[in-house]
């Protein structure tokens, strides 16, 4: 089945089978390893990208499923090599540690920031973080990041 | 894991994916925001030979408001709901609901239709819709279906749908002016599975308190004693003895979440703090 969409800006076209997981098609199909695969049933965040706006598990969206999408992705963030705000803010709080669920916060926090919809309050940071399921930091240093990029 | 492989379609139009689901029977699925579904064919729980792709089918999704009705189409994406100034303003009660429902991400993507066609016993949006008397349109290929809310979920994952149809809107009257609604959850984590979850619609005058005990039983159920207790205006006061002989006859669920007990306990937390917020 044809899948044409856009990722990171650039155009794609490929002939897939249905079943290829939008994550799977990211990391083999494009090489994009950035997008991290944990549980692959919608539990830990990992894998989450920007799907024409919105945060996405791309484990639980099958490839073609995007066709005619504009699909951005953890490699998106760093233009000419230069880390965005928020990610030097997570460097600077130490808000990741191995950094396998970095690229999923990084992408919902991201899309949150485009929708407006910025947590302004440390239980409001809490809640949205809860959806990505980090095992080594306790949060503190996200939470901590996230109130100070507050808009 | 990866899912089992399958043959995908992607109509068009309503009366295409009805074609298609017509033509393919029990072989096919339908999929929306698949936050259900994909889950259960990565761990092949399910493994449907065709999936019938809604998203790409016209008119399917939006919310508006026609007279005393807010129309919620099937493909309405969940974080909508939170989003929409007239759920907001006119069923704010279904807003309160999809904050508990999975996390940001999920509820960008999960859909109403597939929330509510799915009837998972802890489904805030099942709960609502219950609550708030809401009802839902169901198309097949020769026709059209209303049915109330209170008719459609039969049983844990069981809805009245019939082969070959699509369940297409969800309806729900406008709240009137003066109404208050109030919703509790507890569960594990902000997103989780509920353990237990409480809603309630005070309506102005002489309307009525509607009240509902979601996550508990395989479907959400009504509180006749509290509703029935308000309409007699013996609402008053103390609720604590009200809501536990509410419980005292019921079940609750035993799962990997919760004992009995525990949600038994939580349920009258959840209950007793929704029904005293709606009616402050």
């Amino acid at each position: 089945m044809m899948l044409r969409c856009r990722v990171n800006g650039e155009q794609v076209e490929m002939d897939l089978p249905p079943r290829l997981l939008l994550a799977d098609f990211l990391r083999h199909e494009l090489r994009l390893t950035g997008t991290h695969v944990g549980c692959e049933i919608g539990v830990c965040g990992a894998c989450t990208v920007i799907v024409d706006g919105a945060p996405v598990r791309s484990c639980l969206m099958f490839a073609v499923q995007a066709n005619g999408a504009e699909i951005r992705t953890v490699e998106s963030l760093a233009a000419d090599g230069e880390l965005s705000a928020l990610q030097v803010a997570f460097s600077r709080h130490h808000a990741l540690q191995c950094g396998f669920c970095t690229p999923g916060i990084l992408m919902t926090l991201q899309a949150v920031r485009e929708r407006g919809a910025w947590p302004r309050t440390e239980t409001e940071a809490r809640e949205l973080l809860a959806g990505n399921i980090c095992r080594c930091t306790g949060y503190q240093g996200m939470v901590d990041a996230v109130l100070e990029q507050a808009p | 894991m990866k899912p089992a492989a399958f043959e995908m379609h992607r109509p068009r139009t309503l009366a295409e994916a009805l074609d298609m689901l017509d033509r393919h029977g029990e072989e096919a699925r339908l999929i929306a925001g698949g936050q259900s579904l994909v889950p259960m064919m990565n761990l092949r729980i399910a493994a449907p030979p065709i999936l019938i792709d809604l998203n790409s089918v016209a008119g399917l999704g939006g919310i508006r408001r026609d007279d005393d009705t807010v129309r919620i189409g099937t493909a309405t994406r969940l974080q909508d709901l939170i989003d929409s100034e007239i759920v907001r303003a006119h069923a704010s009660l279904l807003a309160m609901a999809a904050r508990h429902t999975g996390h940001y991400s999920i509820r960008s993507r999960g859909t109403v239709g597939g929330n509510l066609c799915h009837a998972d016993p802890a489904s805030e949006l099942v709960l609502a819709a219950l609550t708030l008397r809401a009802e839902v349109t169901l198309r097949g290929k020769h026709g059209e279906r209303v049915l109330p809310a209170q008719a459609f979920f039969r049983d844990a994952l069981t809805t009245a749908i019939e082969p070959g149809e699509i369940l297409t809107e969800l309806k729900v009257p406008v709240a009137p002016a003066g109404a208050k609604a109030a919703f509790r959850e507890h569960a594990r984590r902000a997103g989780d599975f509920a353990i237990a979850a409480a809603a309630a619609l005070r309506l102005p005058g002489s309307g009525g308190l509607h009240v509902a005990l979601g996550a508990v039983t395989p479907v959400p159920i009504p509180c006749r004693r509290i509703e029935d207790s308000f309409r007699a205006g013996r609402l008053t006061g103390e609720i604590g003895a009200l809501v536990a002989a509410e419980l005292a006859g019921l079940e609750p669920i035993a799962d990997i979440r919760s004992s009995a007990s525990y949600r038994r306990k939580l349920a009258s937390v959840c209950l007793a703090d929704c029904v005293t917020e709606a009616l402050a």
